[in-house]
């Protein structure tokens, strides 16, 4: 096992690698010149050369990349154009929002896909069998921020029971804050959840036509027990690896949910970082992202490799 | 891609039983198959709307008509006018239209480059394979819909930028699937029998790839083409996909978001994308079907 | 209020960069984009005769005592402060900060009387050309250190260097000749010749600690002399300021604190007005505004005409060389249209760039009596011209609220058959050109603030489209005559309003700067804040300081 997960983690260094390689090259080829939208229309061209100098953009770019790196090691992502704050700061305050709304965005989903999907695969063409698919199609056809608009429409414009959008920090005020959190987390948890649903069954279904579910069953043990000690457990191994894509889609989902709901949240950072030619802060949320995505992935590896023996042994 | 289309307009006319296999599977996905017939259906509609929408649509989507702002339908504005006061069943075509270029552009950027990376991967083996490799595993672990605005940082904003910074993320499964046909087709028989008597298998080789890798192929295609039009719609309704006034099927919803007390707004478009991306996993799942044997013989 | 409004920024803020506004970035730039200042902080207007500047101590009138309740913590909300700007980049975002942390020598009442702040005497010489400034006894820095005349005398040396950057740079370097320090408390100023423009200036240049001065881009230590101290900023989060235990007003601020919030956008900070978690906001998009003129929770303030939504034209090649077609497009506008639409209906259409309340505004030539609406002499023109059918283009920095005014333009523009294509820069492109004054297109869509309303010198010495050189490429011997002129000119004279009567007649003759629309600035409170009073362009009082909260 210790082999195993030594081999996963020396084949994700090259990406990680690589992946900063990338991040740091391709947004040092931007064509708009963020020194030039930080001084304005007034100002004369050579204090948009000395704004340029004080942002380290004219040195050579392999002084840069090293320099990039060399900060990396020590957490360290540069300043921000915007705010002129370090982005590690910016990004820290901001993935808390996008945190609380990504872990219960995914609670939902396991809760509501889980409990779905063993439904309709247990009982295959029951009318819960029948809701999955239907939901599976509708979610095909509803991309996320449409769904969040519609249920915002709904929910939050016409019917008044919910807030519009904006935050409220869960430990500020618990009620408030689940208010605010609610409509975004059920638009990405259940966009999610019907994806689960859909896999967990397949899942279930064809581990219900297994021998021993077959012998449990004629042993005289209630569909309750096969279902929760025989078909549960072995029907979850393979979502385990779906979990870790996931967690991915949650992740990029929220940028998109974020703005549909007017949260605050790293997604809002990236796109006025955009707008604004905020060349170090996309870098480094791109960068936290990629590795936070890596690392979900492995552990969703490590995992399967834990419940699932032969995947350790391939290794 | 390239390699194998010169390939096949190499290749002599095709066998009959070849013919024959592609009308079943056609006929299996689109008659046999009621989703596979519903998707071709809607989206041959979108594609004729989208693309003929120069003909089709009943006015120009830029032209203001004065007086006529936030109307509801009528005769004239079918979906009504928008705070502009220009027609939006004609900016949905619109919209439409971009979205499909986008996605067309994308997904052939996608397939040029990840089907060449793949069957060189495939064919050269090796260090060669390791570094294509180690790139797409390295493009995988990005967030598609961020790598895509990370690109668009560099590309500036416009429908161009969004294609191609689209198809830029959509090569890598394109690579895998091709390298996975190329190491399998290396290994048959015919192949290895062929190297024995000193011929060169790459003519035989990529024939083969052609014809066994088409139906996984159009299937990725279906389904990068839907991933397209999902980041194109999400990119414009965050501001950043094409400018303005040029209408995306994003941005109408973004727009209709400021304005909830006109759900129409947000409706149609909204309508419009998701009979879009239904239409295309509703083929792809068909193509699939067809393509399966094992799913064909249920 | 002042005089100077940023407009740049504070239209940036939703149209350019949303909420990603870099400091002074504005779209099309207000021209004065470094001159943000707001009512409350006024700017001081040389009074008519403008020779002695009136120098009584001033005294506020203080609401009845009774009825104000101290304490509490106002929730402001003007988006993410800029730090690189904080001081001379005036952003709007940034106005509670730094209108409560650091003061002027001087501010304007509201019949336009200098009202003195930290200076006791400040006193202008009978043509303008020299300034006699005594400083209030008394007054310390938030560290405890006294305030001294070293202290302003480095103050406008700090504004008027080249890193320091801003509008305040080049009225300031340009217009004082010398300074001198007679003593702790006196100082001493000798300007290049008559300048009363540059009164405005010393309302605007806010004096800070000399010590800390250079540490302000950080962030964390802000040093001044204002009602509230800085505590603590945190990006993306907000910031905190605390009542100044030690302000020089008696009694005064009334709130314990002011807390500022960042919001992730407009809607957010809609939301959060009217649920009442924000006391007050400024600088929110139009639709946003007239939305919450119907909430009975929030109070609306128009702060008045604060900028002018603007069509650049290029007079240096076709087809704008021809003054004539530059008419066509003056009449072309359906002003009316553009404020009834675009701006929601909450602000008018004009082609004055003055504030109304402006001494150099003239009803009678602005629109719609003295520009109106005629496409049928528009398409005469044109025709006249030989230019109909032309085709044009029209450049705008990419933008929601900016394209869709270029858009109507556009309609505008087609209608009388003038072939307009849209051109959409990248807004740091488009900037570019306007600061170099090279614009690629025929014309361009831009938005600039207001100079002071009390001398119209103020707007020539800092916004580009009136100087020469400008964007337009608009010049003649007639025209520089004309601003040196203005320049020099005492506010209340008769050649005070010979002069800017000029300036609009030739602007509407021979315009090369068309104006569309008025860009108005509202601020939305909740209805707990009292002591805000004066929200309007004419009343002008100490921001912040004496609100209170009828909680």
């Amino acid at each position: 096992m210790g082999r195993y997960i030594l081999r996963r983690l020396i084949e994700s260094i090259p990406v990680v690698i690589l992946a900063s390689l990338l991040v740091f090259s391709l947004l040092h080829f931007i064509p708009g010149d963020p020194a030039s939208i930080l001084a304005g229309q007034d100002a004369t061209d050579e204090e948009v050369q000395a704004i340029r100098e004080s942002l380290g953009l004219n040195r050579p770019i392999l002084t840069q990349l090293t320099d990039w790196w060399l900060g990396l090691l020590q957490a360290d992502l540069g300043d921000s154009f915007r705010t002129g704050r370090p982005v590690i700061e910016m990004i820290r305050i901001n993935a808390l929002p996008t945190l609380e709304l990504a872990v219960v965005s995914y609670s939902i989903t396991l809760l509501l896909g889980i409990f779905f999907g063993v439904m309709a695969g247990v009982k295959v063409r029951s009318a819960w069998d029948w809701f999955v698919s239907l939901s599976t199609i509708f979610f095909i056809g509803i991309p996320n921020f449409v769904f969040g608009i519609l249920l915002l429409w709904a929910v939050a414009f016409s019917l008044g029971w919910l807030p519009i959008g904006g935050r409220v920090a869960v430990w500020d005020d618990p009620v408030a804050g689940l208010k605010t959190l609610a409509l975004p987390a059920l638009t990405l948890g259940t966009t999610q959840a019907a994806v689960l649903a859909r896999y967990t069954r397949t899942a279930v279904s064809q581990v219900t036509q297994q021998q021993y579910v077959t012998t449990a069953r004629a042993k005289g043990l209630t569909e309750r027990v096969v279902v929760m000690r025989h078909v549960l457990k072995n029907s979850l191994i393979p979502t385990i690896t779906l979990s870790g894509l996931q967690v991915a889609s949650i992740l990029t989902g929220s940028v998109v949910i974020e703005r549909v709901f007017s949260r605050p949240g790293l997604g809002r950072v990236v796109v006025d970082s955009v707008q604004a030619r905020d060349i170090p802060t996309i870098q480094g949320v791109l960068l936290v992202l990629v590795a936070v995505f890596i690392l979900v992935n492995l552990v969703a590896d490590l995992l399967y490799g834990v419940v699932d023996p032969r995947i350790r042994l391939e290794a | 891609m390239s390699e194998m289309a010169v390939e096949e307009r190499r290749a002599p006319a095709k066998p009959r039983a070849e013919r024959s296999l592609l009308w079943t599977t056609t006929r299996e996905i689109v008659l046999k198959n009621p989703m596979g017939m519903t998707g071709a259906i809607l989206l041959t509609v979108l594609v004729v709307a989208g693309l003929g929408a120069p003909l089709v649509a009943p006015h120009d989507p830029l032209e203001q008509f004065r007086g006529q702002r936030l109307l509801g339908p009528s005769t004239e504005f079918w979906l009504g006018t928008d705070a502009l006061s220009r027609d939006l069943f004609s900016r949905i075509l619109y919209g439409l239209r971009a979205s499909l270029l986008v996605s067309i552009f994308a997904t052939g950027l996608g397939v040029l480059i990840g089907v060449s990376a793949g069957l060189v991967a495939g064919y050269a083996g090796g260090l060669t394979d390791s570094i294509i490799m180690r790139l797409v595993d390295t493009m995988m672990a990005f967030p598609g819909l961020i790598l895509s605005i990370g690109l668009l940082a560099v590309f500036g904003v416009g429908i161009q930028s969004v294609a191609l910074a689209l198809g830029l993320g959509a090569w890598p499964g394109f690579t895998r699937l091709a390298r996975g046909q190329m190491l399998a087709e290396r290994s048959r028989d015919y192949v290895v029998a062929a190297r024995a008597l000193g011929a060169s298998s790459k003519r035989i080789i990529f024939r083969h790839i052609a014809i066994n890798a088409m139906p996984p192929l159009i299937v990725q295609c279906a389904l990068a083409m839907a991933t397209a039009v999902l980041a194109e719609a999400s990119l414009g309704f965050l501001g950043i996909g094409t400018v303005a006034p040029a209408p995306s099927l994003g941005s109408l919803i973004n727009d209709a978001r400021a304005r909830l007390e006109l759900p129409h707004l947000l409706i149609a478009p909204a309508a419009a994308l998701g009979l879009f991306l239904l239409s295309l996993n509703l083929l792809a799942d068909a193509i699939n079907d067809a393509m399966d044997p094992h799913r064909r013989r249920r | 209020m002042s005089n100077f409004i940023d407009l740049g920024v504070m239209v940036g803020r939703r149209r350019l960069l949303r909420g990603a506004a870099l400091g002074a970035a504005g779209l099309a730039g207000a021209a004065l984009i470094g001159c943000g200042e707001d009512d409350d902080d006024p700017t001081p207007a040389a009074t008519a005769g403008g020779g002695g500047g009136g120098s009584t101590a001033s005294a506020t009138p203080t609401p009845a005592a009774s009825d104000i309740k101290r304490g509490g913590t106002l929730l402001v909300d003007s988006g993410e402060p800029n730090p690189n700007v904080l001081l001379f980049g005036f952003n709007v975002r940034n106005r509670p900060i730094q209108h409560t942390v650091w003061e002027q020598l001087i501010g304007l009442t509201p019949d336009f009387q200098i009202d003195n702040r930290l200076a006791e005497t400040f006193e202008l010489n009978a043509d303008s050309s020299a300034l006699h400034v005594v400083l209030r006894e008394g007054v310390t820095f938030h560290d405890g250190r006294p305030l001294t005349a070293d202290d302003v005398a480095y103050s406008v040396d700090f504004f008027s260097n080249a890193e320091s950057s801003g509008q305040l740079k080049g009225p300031l370097s340009q217009g004082i000749a010398e300074v001198k320090v007679v003593d702790d408390r006196t100082i001493d100023f000798t300007f290049n010749g008559p300048r009363p423009a540059l009164v405005d200036m010393f309302g605007l240049t806010r004096i800070v600690d000399r010590n800390t001065a250079a540490q302000i881009p950080d962030m964390a230590n802000l040093v001044g002399t204002g009602p509230f101290k800085f505590v603590s900023y945190t990006p993306d989060q907000g910031y905190r300021l605390e009542r100044n235990e030690n302000y020089w007003r008696e009694g005064i601020p009334y709130l314990d604190a002011i807390e500022g919030k960042v919001y992730a956008d407009d809607a957010a900070r809609e939301l959060a007005l009217r649920s009442g978690e924000l006391h007050w906001a400024d600088a929110m998009p139009n639709a946003i505004v007239a939305s919450l003129q119907n909430d009975s929770s929030v109070r609306v303030r128009s702060r008045g005409k604060a900028g002018m939504e603007h069509m650049g034209l290029v007079t240096t090649k076709p087809p704008f060389d021809d003054v004539r077609v530059r008419r066509a497009v003056m009449l072309a506008i359906d002003r009316q249209r553009l404020s009834d639409e675009w701006a929601e209906g909450i602000v008018a259409g004009t082609a004055l760039p003055w504030p109304v309340e402006s001494p150099a505004y003239n009803e009678d030539q602005d629109f719609p009596v003295g520009v109106s609406y005629d496409p049928d002499a528009a398409a005469a023109l044109l025709a006249e011209a030989g230019v109909a059918g032309t085709q044009i283009t029209l450049q705008v920095g990419s933008g929601e609220d900016a394209v869709s005014l270029a858009q109507y333009v556009q309609d505008d523009l087609n209608a009388v058959g003038l072939q307009t294509e849209l051109v959409i820069l990248e807004p740091s492109v488009a900037l570019a050109q306007l600061r170099s004054r090279e614009i690629q297109s025929n014309a361009w869509i831009g938005v600039h603030g207001f100079a002071n309303y009390a001398h119209p010198g103020s707007m020539m010495n800092a916004a580009q489209q009136y100087q020469v050189p400008n964007a337009s490429g608009y010049e003649s011997e007639a025209y520089s005559a004309l601003l040196d002129r203005l320049q020099a000119v005492q506010l209340g004279s008769a050649e005070f309003d010979a002069g800017v009567r000029e300036f609009n007649q030739l602007l509407l003759d021979e315009p090369w700067i068309v104006g569309l629309v008025a860009s108005e600035e509202f601020r939305i409170m909740n209805s707990v804040v009292q002591g805000d009073e004066g929200g309007n362009l004419s009343v002008v009082k100490s921001s912040f300081a004496e609100w209170w909260l009828d909680a």
